[in-house]
């Protein structure tokens, strides 16, 4: 720049006075400010050439920037398979590209494959310094779709830390946060978004997060903090099933109180349950707080057929049910179907079972009453095993002392349905015979029926249940009912009828006989055709002390037969007064009995008492009685034989005659059998040694004479041996 | 220099080649040296450079002595320098602003993707500005489209999320539909369906019409379809979103084609009840073929059993429901029970499921058969895990009996959910048990 030389001496000379008016003078000196015009151009251009150059270089590098912006583009317009395909190669030519690893790690997380998502993202942060709330919500979201929950919620944590207020990271929070169970956080980062927008979905969702909650509480046993939990989802939600069946858990007796009261605690859930009575209405109210349905996806109740979306969190998905075994399959449905429709078949598996002693069969079978009754019969009737025959045998006395009309209806039904050829073919029992066993059993109860029975014509038609009226008044044991028979049966019938019945069943009617003429005694008892004088001696053994001389005379009357002296002597096993009585009653026919006593007598098994009872009478028979004991001394020594001798012994000088004859008649029999002749030798040496104890000379003199005929050299000695002991004294 | 390329490594100009190529005017004066030099030697020629030097001085020399004058110079130079640029470096200067532009949207793009949405849509609309004066249809991203329509569109996707769909709207509204090219096409289609189905103001009609645009410039985009198939759905015309659903499915990508043949496949389910529910079996059935090629879920299968029962076949409507373990075949046997359709042994014959079994109890229950619904409901208790439904369905048979005792004790049970058989022999509280609740699994495995 040229100056004028003219202008600047003002200047110099004004500066020299005043330095600021000089600055001043230099500052509006306008070449002063051309320059300064100048400098700040030039400035400017550099300044922009600089920056050119700058965001230019930040370019250097950059490989596939077309790829890179496609994928970034295909990804935002949701695409993130070509956002894969386009972002893959850059990230792999440029891998400090940050931007495409971040939107690949996004295009990766969107395709379900969280690992590789988390891989992009955890480099970008690790790597290239990538930071803030986005980087680290990205990596929770990989980890938690990864399964790596704790981790996930690390990163949300420090996220929340940066961004409190993050509507993303708080809804990010409170899912994972249930997801994982911990239901009261969750509940905290759900409560901070509902000020923000207070919709009702959201508010049905907190509401079910505090519920959860307040079960967790539950669980833990720590009611009052779940009270609470299930008031503040009470009050977002007055509708959350969960809550309110949660809050009755927390006060059962609330839940119950209506069940003998009334059902007002509870709140009504439908207008029927309201008409209901208490009790039922009590349950049906808490058959509606318990679903059968959940979401799977939020878990929040659902109808059973809702078909609509979830009303919690609006899945589509189709409810399923709360408990995972609710669709298990049965085992035997067929089976099932018999049991709740009580079936024919339902209960000849019952009865099966019952006879195997399965007490909740034979209590079923007892719920079902007379309508089991048939099946049972059928089951009875073809069952082998004795045990649970007898097992059933009572179950249908119980049933059918209680169920009378429907036991004849069902021996009448199984008579009909039985093939009586095709029955003997099989081996099958006789119906009513084996039924006989039933009718007996039936008490009291029963008796109307079968009076009326009798008085109905046509039901004593049919000859089988004939003989089961017979049956029944005779399982009753009482006298006077029996004799209602006699008007419609002839004593021929009941006897015939009777015969078929085993003894014991007769026993309780027998004993009851009565002083003097009566039906029982002079139409039955006494008649010739009736078989069972052991009954008789039952009866007579069980019966009263004043009934006994009505035995004994029937005894008398009825004469001697091989099953009364049996039954008296089994009596002799037996206790007072039954062992008494028998005794005096062979005491009395001591002769005539004696075959049937020396039997027990010999018998090893038997006890002292018995043995010296059987001793006793078998002595008051005397000689009558050696023979008998003579025959049981066998060829070769047993224990009994000692038993034998010292009975004989005991006998005294008047068994004398009959030993030797017994002797003799051994010796004339073996005689006769020379072949058998060692065979006889022990007992006649057994006869010898019964002489020797004989005390008297009668005894002495019947050795002396069996010496001298005894031709055998052993036997011989004995005698010898016998005599010279006798004489010795020893 | 090329006339002294035969010299090979003697060549003296060798060392600077490279720099001279790089600046061709510095090489060209460089050759045109030795000549100017030989014309200096000529005095004429000497007398003309200086005239003009003086004719120059004269002209500036007053130019440069006043103010005014030295800034015109100082204009002209400029804009001589510019013109020098236009004329010889026009390309390289446009290209310089372009790549600038390319710079400023990728640090724009890696804001967005890192959530910095303030520093983004600076940067975007600093690529708008440059747009304006620059092309950016050309340049090193050229083949991706112009950068300016990439940045409008990403504006707009911001102001979607953040603004709403009016500020979105205004800014795509900018965007020149012919400018937007291949990926760039394809986005802006997508997100004008976004914005106009979420617009408050759009007429019916428009939005229609706008799908129908997006749907048919990219028909394999599931979201498009989507929201262009709840549109028609919601006009009644669902035949026509069936084909779209169709359409797209056979243009979708691997990965999405599951997501649209669910669609369809529900699509052609809700079709399919419909035509049921108006009586028109065929078309009914038709659809539900449709429906199964795409998906066979456990609404087909339960719309399946529905057809069947509206054509009068039991067995097979059973036979289907037996193949469902869901509450809504369970819901649909209550009903075939409760109309009579189906007895209980042709039930569970054809059903042999825990759930038949307690519907047919409640069944029982509700018709008041009590004797047979404790039959059954001791069946469920004795075959199934106990579930605080079966103990409180177990406690109202009791309470209908008059049990109450027993039913207050099945109560108690229902309300301790789970029972815990061993907690219980061990006299432990039945209400501790757990919940089958949601969630409890996690809780669990926590």
């Amino acid at each position: 720049m040229i100056q004028d030389p003219a202008s600047t001496t003002p200047v110099t000379a004004a500066a020299e006075e005043d330095p600021l008016g000089s600055l001043l003078d230099f500052l509006t000196d306008p070449r002063v400010l051309e320059v300064a015009a100048i400098a700040a151009i030039l400035t400017l251009v550099l300044w922009l050439l600089l920056s050119l150059r700058r965001s230019i270089r930040s370019l250097h590098g950059r490989r596939q920037l077309v790829s890179y912006l496609d994928g970034l583009e295909a990804l935002l317009s949701g695409d993130p398979e070509r956002a894969k395909k386009r972002l893959a190669p850059v990230v792999e030519a440029d891998p400090e590209n940050l931007g495409a690893r971040l939107a690949l790690g996004e295009a990766l997380y969107a395709l379900d494959r969280p690992a590789e998502a988390h891989r992009q993202h955890f480099e970008a942060q690790q790597v290239f310094q990538a930071e803030g709330p986005t980087m680290l919500l990205s990596l929770a979201r990989d980890l938690r779709k990864a399964g790596e929950h704790g981790e996930a919620l690390d990163h949300l944590d420090r996220a929340l830390d940066k961004k409190p207020r993050d509507e993303v990271l708080l809804e990010e929070s409170w899912s994972l946060r249930e997801e994982m169970g911990r239901y009261e956080e969750a509940y905290e980062a759900g409560a901070r978004l509902l000020p923000r927008s207070d919709d009702q979905a959201r508010r049905r969702r907190l509401a079910q997060t505090a519920a959860l909650a307040g079960q967790c509480r539950l669980v833990d046993g720590d009611r009052g903090q779940a009270r609470r939990w299930f008031r503040r989802s009470l009050e977002l939600d007055p509708d959350n099933l969960c809550a309110r069946r949660g809050r009755l858990l927390c006060e059962p007796e609330l839940a119950l109180s209506g069940l003998e009261q009334d059902a007002t605690a509870l709140p009504a859930t439908t207008g029927a349950a309201a008409a209901l009575p208490a009790p039922l209405a009590t349950a049906e109210r808490l058959l509606a707080l318990c679903p059968e349905a959940v979401c799977p996806s939020c878990g929040a109740e659902r109808e059973l057929g809702d078909e609509r979306p979830c009303p919690a969190c609006a899945a589509a998905t189709p409810p399923r049910f709360v408990v995972a075994g609710s669709t298990a399959v049965l085992d035997d449905p067929q089976a099932l179907c018999d049991e709740i429709e009580e079936s024919d078949a339902w209960f000849e598996r019952l009865a099966a079972r019952a006879a195997t002693g399965d007490e909740d069969a034979r209590e079923d079978l007892v719920d079902a009453g007379g309508r089991a009754l048939c099946q049972l019969l059928t089951v009875w009737l073809d069952l082998r095993d004795e045990r649970g025959k007898q097992r059933l045998e009572l179950l249908l006395v119980e049933l059918g002392t209680r169920h009378v009309e429907e036991l004849l209806a069902a021996r009448k039904a199984l008579r009909e349905r039985r093939n009586r050829v095709l029955d003997l073919l099989a081996g099958a029992r006789n119906l009513d015979r084996e039924l006989g066993r039933v009718f007996r059993g039936l008490g009291w109860e029963a008796l109307p029926r079968f009076e009326r029975l009798l008085e109905e014509g046509e039901g004593l038609a049919d000859p089988g249940l004939r003989g089961l009226v017979i049956d029944y008044f005779l399982g009753l044991g009482d006298l006077q009912v029996f004799e209602k028979l006699a008007p419609r049966y002839s004593p021929v019938e009941i006897v015939r009828h009777l015969n078929q019945v085993p003894p014991q069943d007769l026993v309780p009617l027998f004993r009851k006989l009565p002083e003097g003429p009566s039906f029982l005694r002079d139409a039955l008892l006494l008649d010739p055709n009736l078989d069972q004088d052991r009954a008789l001696v039952e009866a007579y053994a069980a019966c009263e002390d004043e009934a006994a001389p009505r035995f004994e005379e029937l005894f008398a009357e009825l004469g001697p037969s091989r099953d009364l002296w049996t039954g008296l002597v089994g009596l002799l096993d037996r206790d007072e007064p039954a062992r008494g009585r028998a005794a005096t009653l062979l005491a009395l026919h001591a002769s005539a009995s004696v075959r049937y006593l020396v039997p027990p007598f010999v018998d090893p098994e038997r006890d002292e008492g018995t043995l010296a009872r059987l001793a006793d009478l078998l002595r008051l028979a005397g000689g009558a009685c050696v023979h008998e004991l003579v025959r049981a001394f066998g060829s070769s020594p047993s224990r009994v034989d000692q038993r034998c001798i010292g009975l004989l012994a005991s006998l005294g000088p008047t068994a004398v005659p009959a030993l030797v004859q017994a002797y003799a008649t051994h010796l004339t029999l073996l005689g006769k059998l020379q072949s058998a002749l060692f065979r006889g030798r022990h007992p006649r040496a057994c006869l010898v040694e019964a002489l020797a104890r004989v005390p008297g000379p009668e005894a002495e003199a019947a050795l002396v004479q069996l010496q001298g005929r005894e031709s055998d050299a052993d036997l011989g000695s004995r005698i010898a041996e016998a005599l010279r002991r006798r004489r010795a004294g020893t | 220099m090329s006339m002294f390329g035969f010299l090979g490594k003697a060549n003296p100009l060798r060392l600077g080649g490279a720099w001279l190529r790089r600046h061709p005017w510095l090489r060209r004066l460089l050759i045109a040296l030795p000549i100017l030099l030989v014309l200096a030697l000529l005095e004429p020629v000497v007398g003309l450079v200086e005239k003009l030097l003086s004719l120059l001085e004269r002209i500036l020399g007053p130019l440069l002595d006043t103010a005014v004058g030295r800034a015109v110079l100082l204009v002209l130079v400029l804009l001589l320098l510019a013109f020098l640029v236009y004329a010889f470096a026009r390309d390289r200067v446009l290209d310089l602003f372009r790549r600038h532009a390319l710079s400023r949207h990728l640090r724009a793009c890696e804001a967005l993707l890192q959530a910095h949405h303030a520093e983004a849509r600076r940067g975007f609309q600093a690529v708008l500005r440059l747009g304006r004066w620059f092309d950016l249809a050309k340049g090193p991203a050229a083949e991706h489209g112009d950068l300016a329509v990439d940045a409008r569109l990403k504006l707009a996707r911001m102001a979607l999320e953040d603004e709403g769909p009016k500020r979105a709207h205004a800014i795509l509204a900018r965007v020149p539909r012919n400018r937007a090219t291949g990926s760039l096409a394809l986005s802006h289609a997508e997100l004008s369906a976004r914005v106009y189905a979420v617009h408050p103001g759009q007429l019916q009609a428009s939005v229609l019409e706008v799908l129908a645009e997006a749907h048919e410039t990219w028909p394999g985009h599931p979201g498009v379809a989507e929201l262009y198939v709840e549109r028609l759905l919601a006009q009644g015309r669902g035949e026509d979103a069936a084909d779209v659903l169709g359409r797209t499915l056979r243009k979708a990508r691997k990965s999405q084609g599951d997501r649209v043949r669910r669609r369809l496949a529900a699509l052609e389910l809700a079709l399919a009840r419909a035509a049921l529910a108006a009586g028109d079996l065929a078309k009914a059935r038709a659809r539900l073929k449709r429906a199964g090629q795409h998906d066979e879920t456990e609404e087909l299968l339960l719309l399946r059993a529905d057809l069947a029962l509206a054509e009068g076949q039991v067995d097979v409507a059973l036979r289907v429901l037996a193949e469902v373990e869901s509450p809504l075949a369970k819901e649909r046997i209550r009903r075939l029970l409760a109309d009579g359709i189906v007895d209980a042994r042709k039930l569970l014959a054809s059903v042999p499921r825990l759930d038949a079994l307690v519907a047919l109890a409640e069944h029982y229950l509700a018709q008041g058969d009590l004797r047979r619904a404790g039959r059954a409901l001791r069946a469920c208790l004795r075959e199934g895990e106990p579930s605080p439904r079966l103990f409180a369905l177990w406690a109202s048979f009791l309470a209908a009996e008059r049990r109450l005792p027993e039913a207050r004790r099945a109560l108690m049970l229902a309300l301790g959910s789970e029972v815990d058989p061993e907690a219980s022999k061990d006299g432990g509280d039945p209400l501790s048990s757990p919940f089958p609740g949601p969630g409890w699994r996690n809780r669990q495995t926590r």
